[in-house]
């Protein structure tokens, strides 16, 4: 048996265990691809096919760097919210991994297709609809009227605008600052609406992955583990003991507390840990019901708790204090004894809360005035502690004002004299900024 | 039952590929656009080792969103925030925005003809080599045709054949022709000498000095493309000159007056000493802030008129001139109307490096311009 047929067998082993595991998804396509082009489809959102555009080339230079450098480990998957649901598999995986991956994968699209984020995608246009998008792309870039350097310059503006935290209010259907700029401004032309709306279908489609990100990592991470315990005889009879004892790696490897230099704790782990105390003590069925029915921010509120569950799987001596000796009211651990941890608890909770999307990004409320009987944008930073990237909020202000064609004001907060004291960024016009 | 395809023998795509091409020129647009800034306010480069690479900060590759800072404003005050300690990471991602001093030459001198030295002479686009006679052959190339020799040849010929009785036909014969052939010598410009003489005068504060090592790093970057072997002399001056190894010369300290003539006289004496007998261009490029002592004037022509005659290029540099411009002395006006090639230059910023640069070049002897 060749090596894919032997793939093939294995890829619909795991697809009845699933089954029979009650997972439902979508019909599953499998694609083995290079290292290359999986970096290509990393930053392609994952496999989707894409637009032209520099950052992406940018993504492109940067990954392939630091992938070289072993910085950056190529994803062993890709799963793309489709439907039928594709998969990119990276080439060189061993055959067992491939069997954990394909759990892995299957819950994915089993999470893709039952949870309530992604009730307004459309899984199956999704695809025709992006094409449609890059050939209207291309088509205005190639029209004389318009050309390369406007399409470009939208396209920046657009991009800054399209992962943004808005919430939901009366103006907004979706919650981006690209939303509400497509429904509220005036003076965009038809060609320019047309790209944007395209592009707000676009972040229609990804957001919810942002929105769901731990829940759907630990959903799928669980199921991988479940099929490894359950597919451990077999691999070990019809593989070998070395392989199951590989297989079982990866998935320490997939769920490892993080290195030293960690920056945000690695969602499998925290979605992993979550879902795997939801199943222990409220039953699987149960957990059928919170993946339907949650995103990150309840998921976390309302599972990620207990001293003992976060000790176990994440406070441990030497490691926390890496993590948490960054926040000053924290000591080092030696100098607390370990009985007395409850706070040092409760700050690990809200660390955790923090690095999900919903919260990691900060919020904006958006509303029009009315200056001099012209429109004004008001983005209203809802703040929470943590100041704004400085540097970046006049270049963001540029960019988000060649979309509004009008005045931006910023509500926020900056740093005077050690305390966060209300500021205002204001941008009339397209090169003057005013802090106040 | 699940779909499975195989492909790995699938290639990039075009779009990506063509998205990294246009980042990698938008990166270098935004290198070219303050690569004075670069050159001039980096120590490293101006040190003089070229093989050394940094990062660049390039502004305009950075897409601005609203995201939150480093810093984080608790309870008790500013702490760091939990996107510290990336430093490592960074350090490689620095990679992507890294150039070499060389890459950023190319990049200052891309869209500008400078001359090449090969090029110059007399506007022709001659080889490297200079070339000699050396004698006649039978064979050549018709425009090396030796007339003197061909005629000689056919008038031999001619009597011959009256001796023989015999009316000699009008034209001349294949066999009547001579050609020059060219033996190649190795040309002057194989070798330059390069003599950086730099006021260290008191009035030569550190930004002052700062564009001159950056001015300098260029200039003999520049040459040592165009010539196999550059030797520099670095002189240093105030009212006395010394000759100084290249380290000592880009940490040189402040000192005392200004006598231009010093420097000059000094690198006159070092070329007699050393280069007189050898065949090379010389070129010569001195520094200063202007504050010359004006008794000096008379002695800083005669140094100069001396130096004018045996090189290929001088240039006289004030660096934000405070007093006293040179170019206002009427002696090396007139000096300036005799030889082209004698160029005074004023840098008061460094941002006209590159013009300054250019303009230089571009005055060298035999430049057709």
């Amino acid at each position: 048996m060749s090596d894919l047929h032997k793939l093939q067998y294995w890829l619909d082993r795991v697809e009845d265990l699933t089954r029979e595991m009650g997972l439902t998804f979508y019909p599953q396509k499998f694609i083995l691809c290079s290292k290359e082009k999986m970096l290509e489809k990393q930053v392609h959102h994952g496999g989707y096919y894409m637009y032209s555009h520099w950052s992406f080339g940018k993504q492109f230079t940067i990954d392939k760097i630091l992938y070289e450098h072993k910085f950056f480990f190529l994803p062993y998957e890709m799963v793309v919210n489709t439907n039928p649901c594709e998969a990119f598999l990276l080439g060189e995986n061993p055959l067992v991994y491939n069997i954990l991956i394909a759990a892995h994968v299957y819950a994915h699209n089993d999470f893709f297709r039952h949870n309530k984020a992604f009730n307004e995608t459309q899984p199956e246009r999704i695809q025709r609809q992006i094409r449609r998008g890059c050939d209207l792309i291309d088509g205005h870039a190639e029209d004389h009227k318009i050309g390369p350097g406007k399409v470009v310059k939208l396209l920046d503006a657009a991009h800054a605008a399209m992962f943004t935290n808005c919430g939901q209010g009366p103006h907004v259907r979706r919650g981006t600052i690209l939303d509400f700029i497509v429904e509220n401004a005036q003076s965009l032309e038809s060609w320019e609406l047309d790209i944007l709306r395209f592009i707000q279908t676009v972040s229609g489609h990804l957001m919810p992955q942002l929105r769901t990100k731990v829940m759907n990592e630990g959903w799928a991470t669980f199921w991988h583990y479940q099929m490894l315990r359950k597919l451990e005889k077999e691999i070990r009879t019809k593989l070998s003991f070395d392989d199951y004892f590989q297989a079982y790696q990866l998935h320490l490897s997939v769920i490892r507390l993080g290195q030293e230099d960690i920056t945000v704790l690695n969602p499998y782990r925290i979605g992993f840990a979550t879902w795997s105390k939801i199943a222990e003590t409220h039953g699987v069925p149960f957990a059928f019901n919170v993946r339907q029915s949650q995103t990150d921010h309840e998921f976390l509120l309302d599972h990620f708790n207990g001293q003992d569950f976060i000790y176990k799987w994440f406070v441990k001596p030497g490691y926390v204090d890496k993590i948490l000796a960054r926040s000053p009211r924290i000591k080092p651990w030696d100098v607390i004894p370990p009985n007395d941890r409850a706070d040092r608890i409760a700050d690990f909770t809200e660390l955790v809360r923090k690095s999900v999307w919903g919260n990691g990004t900060p919020r904006f409320q958006l509303s029009v005035k009315y200056i001099d009987n012209k429109p004004a944008l008001v983005i209203k930073h809802q703040f929470d502690g943590r100041l704004l990237n400085q540097n970046q909020i006049a270049g963001t202000l540029k960019l988000l004002n060649y979309l509004w064609r009008g005045k931006i004001i910023l509500q926020t907060r900056k740093l005077h004299q050690g305390k966060a004291e209300p500021a205002e960024w204001k941008c009339f016009d397209g090169d003057k900024i005013i802090v106040s | 039952m699940a779909s499975l395809r195989d492909r790995r023998g699938e290639k990039l795509s075009r779009r990506i590929l063509e998205d990294a091409r246009r980042h990698e020129e938008m990166k270098k647009k935004a290198a070219r656009d303050n690569i004075e800034t670069l050159i001039a306010s980096l120590p490293t480069v101006i040190g003089g080792d070229r093989t050394k690479t940094f990062r660049l900060p390039i502004r305009s590759l950075i897409e601005p969103r609203l995201v939150f800072g480093l810093k984080e404003v608790g309870a008790g005050g500013m702490a760091e925030g939990d996107a510290a300690g990336n430093e490592h990471m960074e350090e490689i991602l620095n990679e992507v925005w890294r150039f070499s001093a060389q890459e950023l030459l190319d990049l200052m001198l891309e869209d500008i003809e400078v001359p090449n030295p090969s090029e110059i002479y007399e506007g022709t686009k001659a080889n490297r080599n200079k070339y000699r006679i050396r004698g006649v052959k039978k064979n050549g190339a018709l425009f090396r045709l030796a007339k003197r020799e061909t005629v000689k040849n056919k008038i031999a010929r001619d009597r011959m054949l009256t001796k023989k009785g015999q009316t000699p036909p009008e034209r001349y014969e294949n066999s009547d022709r001579r050609f020059r052939y060219l033996k190649a010598i190795p040309d002057a410009d194989e070798k330059a000498v390069v003599f950086l003489i730099m006021d260290i005068s008191g009035s030569m504060h550190s930004s002052k000095q700062y564009i001159a090592k950056a001015f300098y790093f260029c200039l003999v970057e520049v040459l040592r493309r165009h010539y196999k072997d550059v030797e520099v002399v670095f002189i240093c001056h105030d009212t006395v000159a010394a000759e100084r190894t290249e380290e000592e010369f880009f940490k040189a300290g402040l000192a005392g007056g200004t006598a231009m003539s010093a420097g000059l006289e000094k690198a006159l004496e070092i070329y007699n000493e050393r280069y007189a007998n050898r065949e090379q261009s010389v070129y010569v490029w001195h520094a200063t802030d202007g504050d010359n002592c004006s008794e000096d004037n008379n002695k800083l022509a005669g140094a100069l008129m001396a130096l004018c005659e045996i090189t290929e290029l001088i240039g006289i540099c004030e660096i934000k001139p405070s007093s006293g411009l040179i170019a206002d002395i009427p002696e090396l006006r007139n000096l300036q109307k005799r030889f082209p090639h004698f160029v005074l230059t004023r840098i008061s910023d460094k941002k006209e490096i590159r013009l300054a640069l250019i303009s230089f070049l571009n005055q060298r002897r035999g430049v057709a311009r």
